[in-house]
Formats: structure tokens, C-alpha cells, sequence
């Protein structure tokens, strides 16, 4: 992946490190006499993963819905604005900031409240993962359009480019690596926002996502189960993060210079 | 393809940001259509300035700066190229070089086509494809080049264009930027820090000094315009340099 690594050294290096912490883990169990209820085993949280998969898998692929549902509406609307903003001075100097203030709203009350105003299940939980996932989008890419170095406007300028072609030519390009840094965080956050949003409001609906899970296994003192519905919410959200991140390294590779260290955090 | 570059006169201009001291003072000139005039002068002294308004990017705070010929509404086509490249990173090479020419609606046949020879002219011939992340310091500054003539402009601006490359480097793209200069026959002012380019390639240099800014002078570069390698080894141009090196001290210690 760079010149100073091999594929074998990215997989190697991980693999043991995984190996290690798995052992932690039963060594910390054996250790305490923890038993599953408290910190189930890796191998317990597999056997709750296979004993429920049927009701884990439809789970999985409705908190899937939900956050894919928000997280495209929260980039596709979040780069419009952005563009809005980008275009009229007005917006960028009178909305601007109440985004950078939006994105400070924690997502628990935005939960909170958004189950008070819309039906529970897919709506509500969409519109959570929606909302936590726009304002960074906003906040990254109205940066990113305005991140552009000023002898390139000048250039523009000096070549008498109109203002739709600066907006395009140049600004929303030079913007790409700004909108997938909030891309990205979006992704992440829907993934989160839709399992608070299944806690908070999944409840009603048949197939009520991993979170609605989550609060039926916590019922019944289930805690592989817990843990079998957190791991699945974070393979949810790393397929989500490694998408975002290849369709970057798809359409940045040939230009952009930081999608080598980007990549690792992956 | 002769350009029509234009007689540009200027007359008592000078220069203040807001509420600070002048940075230019009363500059009087007149620059022959197709003339090659080198701007020399210590950090500050207001180069990239005077380069920024006979560009149009500012305003003169008092004086005038004409255009000849040309009828009131049109303007001569003037390019401008900055220190640093200033290519876009997205863009390959030949993409870059047309793009004032995309920005002007013109198809892509069309411009890809002279995008590909001015690609070929300034030898980058085989980096057409290429993104600048792939280029040299002095490739990018070619693809610069390429793209500020690709409009066939009437005058040229360089703002210290060749400043961060190295000495061979340079004197290959000095020689190349003179060769486009017979060509293509526009006027040209060429900022440098380096006297022996500046004599090297101008007809005249135009001393600007700081303190005060009312100091300007005009040094005439007295060589044939044939500038050869041969030349630049020459006794006559070595003479040059230093007469030109002696009367510019001799103004700046004024
Ligand atoms: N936009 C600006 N606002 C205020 N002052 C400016 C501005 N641009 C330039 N100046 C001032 O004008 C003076 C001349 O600047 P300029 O950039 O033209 O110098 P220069 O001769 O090109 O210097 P260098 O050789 O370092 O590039 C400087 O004192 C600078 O501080
Ligand atoms: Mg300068």
C-alpha cells in the first residue's frame, strides 16, 4: 500500500494483534470468574451470533436501511447546500454558522426528539442518521469550497471565468477531499445515529434493526447477545466507512496526495 | 502567428493599499508593441504589483495605464503566470493547458488540438497525460507556460516564473520563453531577482527600488536580440550583466 509496507505485513500485524487481544479478553474473564452474562467469551458472542442469526440478519439489513437511507439523503442535500452556500454570500455569512452550531446538537436529544415528531421505525430512525450525518457533510464541504488557494481564483478570474464555471471547474473539485472527510464522518455517525434511533423509536416495528435488538436481549439479561448486535453494528459501519473510503481512493487516486495515510485508520 | 500585442503606456502610476506608505510612485513608461521587459528590484518593492495591475487584478490609485491600438472594449489578451504554476491537480496536462480556452466554450476537438501542440512546442509531448503530481518543478512550469500562451496572448506577465528552479533548468526555459518570443512576437514582463537573467532576456530592465517608491529607472539591454547560448558565454554579455549590475546598485543606493 506505500513503499515502506507489504501486503503480508498488513495482514500479518493485524491478524496477531487480534490473536492477542482475544486472548486478553479470556485471560481477563478466567482471571475475574466473569460469567457470560456479565462478559460473555468471543466464542459465546459467536454461538448467540448463530443461534439468532435469522432474527440478527433481518436486524442488521433494516439498521442497514435506515442508515443507508439517512446517510445518502445527508450527503446527497448536504452537498446541495453546500453549493448553495458556496454560490450566494448571503447564505454563507447568515446560515453558515448555525450548521457549525447544528453539528454541536447531541445525538441522543436529537433522538429524543425526533421520535416525539415522526412514526417510529424506518422514518424516524432514517431521519435520525439523516440529521447527525448532514451538518458535518455541510460544515466539510462548504470548507473544502472555500479552501481553494487564491492565485487559482486569480487565475480564474484573470481568464474571466463566470461564476458557475469557478463553481464547477474549480471549487467543487478542489472540494472533493474535504466532502469525503465529511462523507466519511457521516457514514460512521449513520450507522451510530440509526442504532440510537432504533433504541429511542425502532421499538414498534416488526424486524426493529440491531438496536431494537440490542434492547431485547438487555431485557432478558441476553449479553452475548448484546455483544453479537454490537458486533454486527460495527461491521455495518466499517462496510459503510470502507465504501466511502474506496470510492475516494476511486476518484482521487490519480491527483489527491493524502489518501496513503487516509487509508489506514480504515 | 504574429500576435498583436499593443503598446502599453504608463503614465504617473502609483500604488498605496488602504492607508499605507506608496508602494509605487509616479511610474512613467512606454513599452514598444512586442518589447521584452525585465522588472528587477528588492523584495517589496512593489514587482508582482505593477505585474497585478497591467494585469487588471488591482487598481491603480492614481495615473493611467493604456492600452494602445486596440479600440476601448477590447482589451489586450493578457496572461499572467504566477511564481508557483498554479496548475490544477485534478486536471492532466493537456487539460491544463486548454483549460482558458474550455472556460471560453471552445470544443474539445478544437482546444484538445492546441492543447497537443503547444504540449509538444514546450517538450511535453509525452507527459500529455499526466497529472501534475507527476511532473518536475520545471514541467510544471512548462505546462504554465503552455496554458498562458494557449489563448495566443497579446501580452505576458511572469512573475518570477523560473525563481525556484535550478540553474540549468532555467537557463533551457530561458532560452525556450525567448524562442516563443521571436515566434509568437507579444510583450512580455518578466520578473526576476536574478540580474543576469533579466539581461539575459529583455530589451530593458525597469529597476524598481523600495524606499523611496518614487525611484524607477529604465536600464537598455544593449545586445543583439539573437540570445544564444553562445551569447550567454559571450565577454559582450558578461560585460553587460556587470554594467547592469553597477548602474542598478547604483540607483538602489540612492
Ligand atoms: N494586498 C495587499 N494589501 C496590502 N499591502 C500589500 C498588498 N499586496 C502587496 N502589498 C504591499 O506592497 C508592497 C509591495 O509588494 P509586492 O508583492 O508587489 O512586492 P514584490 O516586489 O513583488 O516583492 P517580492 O520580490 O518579495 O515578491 C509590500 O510592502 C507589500 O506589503
Ligand atoms: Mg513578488
Amino acid at each position: 500500500m506505500n513503499s515502506t509496507g507489504t501486503w503480508r505485513e498488513y495482514i500479518g500485524w493485524p491478524l496477531l494483534f487480534g490473536a492477542g487481544l482475544l486472548a486478553l479478553w479470556y485471560a481477563v474473564k478466567h482471571a475475574f470468574g466473569l460469567p457470560a452474562y456479565t462478559l460473555p467469551a468471543p466464542h459465546e458472542v459467536l454461538a448467540a451470533l448463530r443461534d439468532d442469526r435469522d432474527t440478527l440478519t433481518r436486524a442488521a439489513l433494516a439498521t442497514a436501511k435506515g442508515s443507508l437511507t439517512g446517510f445518502s439523503a445527508a450527503v446527497g442535500l448536504g452537498f446541495a447546500l453546500s453549493l448553495l452556500i458556496a454560490a450566494f454570500r448571503v447564505l454563507r455569512i447568515g446560515l453558515y454558522p448555525y450548521v457549525i452550531f447544528m453539528q454541536m446538537v447531541p445525538i441522543i436529544a436529537t433522538a429524543a426528539i425526533i421520535v416525539t415528531w415522526l412514526d417510529a421505525g424506518l422514518p424516524s430512525v432514517a431521519a435520525i442518521a439523516f440529521l447527525i450525518g448532514f451538518f458535518p457533510v455541510v460544515a466539510s464541504t462548504v470548507a473544502g469550497l472555500h479552501s481553494v488557494p487564491s492565485q487559482q481564483v486569480e487565475l480564474f478570474r484573470l481568464y474571466k471565468a463566470r461564476p458557475w464555471q469557478e463553481l464547477f471547474y474549480l471549487r467543487v473539485p478542489a472540494s472533493l477531499p474535504h466532502f469525503f472527510t465529511g462523507t466519511k464522518i457521516a457514514a460512521t455517525l449513520a450507522v451510530i445515529g440509526s442504532v440510537t434511533g432504533e433504541i429511542f423509536a425502532g421499538s414498534t416495528a416488526r424486524g426493529g434493526g440491531l438496536g431494537f435488538m440490542i434492547l431485547i436481549y438487555k431485557s432478558s439479561v441476553n449479553t452475548p447477545g448484546i455483544f453479537a448486535a454490537t458486533l454486527l453494528c460495527c461491521i455495518l459501519g466499517f462496510l459503510f466507512v470502507g465504501t466511502v473510503l474506496l470510492l475516494k481512493r476511486i476518484l482521487l487516486r490519480k491527483w489527491h496526495d493524502s489518501l496513503d495515510t487516509d487509508f489506514n485508520p480504515l | 502567428m504574429m500576435s498583436k500585442a499593443p503598446e502599453i503606456e504608463f503614465s504617473q502610476v502609483s500604488k498605496r493599499f488602504g492607508a499605507g506608505p506608496l508602494v509605487l510612485d509616479g511610474l512613467d513608461l512606454r513599452a514598444a508593441p512586442g518589447e521584452f521587459i525585465s522588472v528587477i528590484g528588492p523584495s517589496g518593492c512593489g514587482k508582482t504589483t505593477f505585474l497585478r495591475m497591467v494585469a487588471g487584478l488591482s487598481q491603480p490609485s492614481g495615473g493611467e495605464i493604456r492600452f494602445g491600438i486596440q479600440s476601448d472594449d477590447a482589451r489586450p489578451e493578457l496572461a499572467f503566470i504566477f511564481q508557483e504554476a498554479t496548475l490544477l491537480p485534478w486536471l492532466t496536462v493537456l487539460a491544463n493547458i486548454e483549460l482558458p480556452l474550455r472556460l471560453r466554450g471552445e470544443p474539445l476537438a478544437r482546444r484538445r488540438k492546441t492543447a497537443e501542440r503547444l504540449a509538444a512546442e514546450l517538450g511535453l509531448g509525452a507527459a500529455g497525460r499526466y497529472h501534475p503530481r507527476q511532473l518536475s518543478g520545471g514541467m510544471k512550469m512548462r505546462v504554465s507556460l503552455a496554458r498562458a500562451l494557449s489563448l495566443s496572448p497579446d501580452v505576458l506577465l511572469l512573475d518570477e516564473p523560473f525563481g525556484a528552479l535550478d540553474a540549468i533548468t532555467r537557463n533551457r526555459l530561458n532560452e525556450d520563453l525567448l524562442a516563443l518570443h521571436r515566434r509568437e512576437g507579444w510583450s512580455a514582463f518578466f520578473v526576476t531577482h536574478s540580474v543576469t537573467e533579466a539581461v539575459f532576456l529583455a530589451d530593458r530592465i525597469l529597476v524598481l527600488a523600495a524606499d523611496p517608491a518614487r525611484v524607477e529607472t529604465i536600464i537598455p539591454v544593449d545586445l543583439p536580440r539573437e540570445r544564444t547560448l553562445a551569447l550567454r558565454e559571450s565577454d559582450e554579455f558578461h560585460d553587460a550583466v556587470a554594467e547592469a549590475t553597477r548602474r542598478m546598485h547604483n540607483i538602489l543606493a540612492r
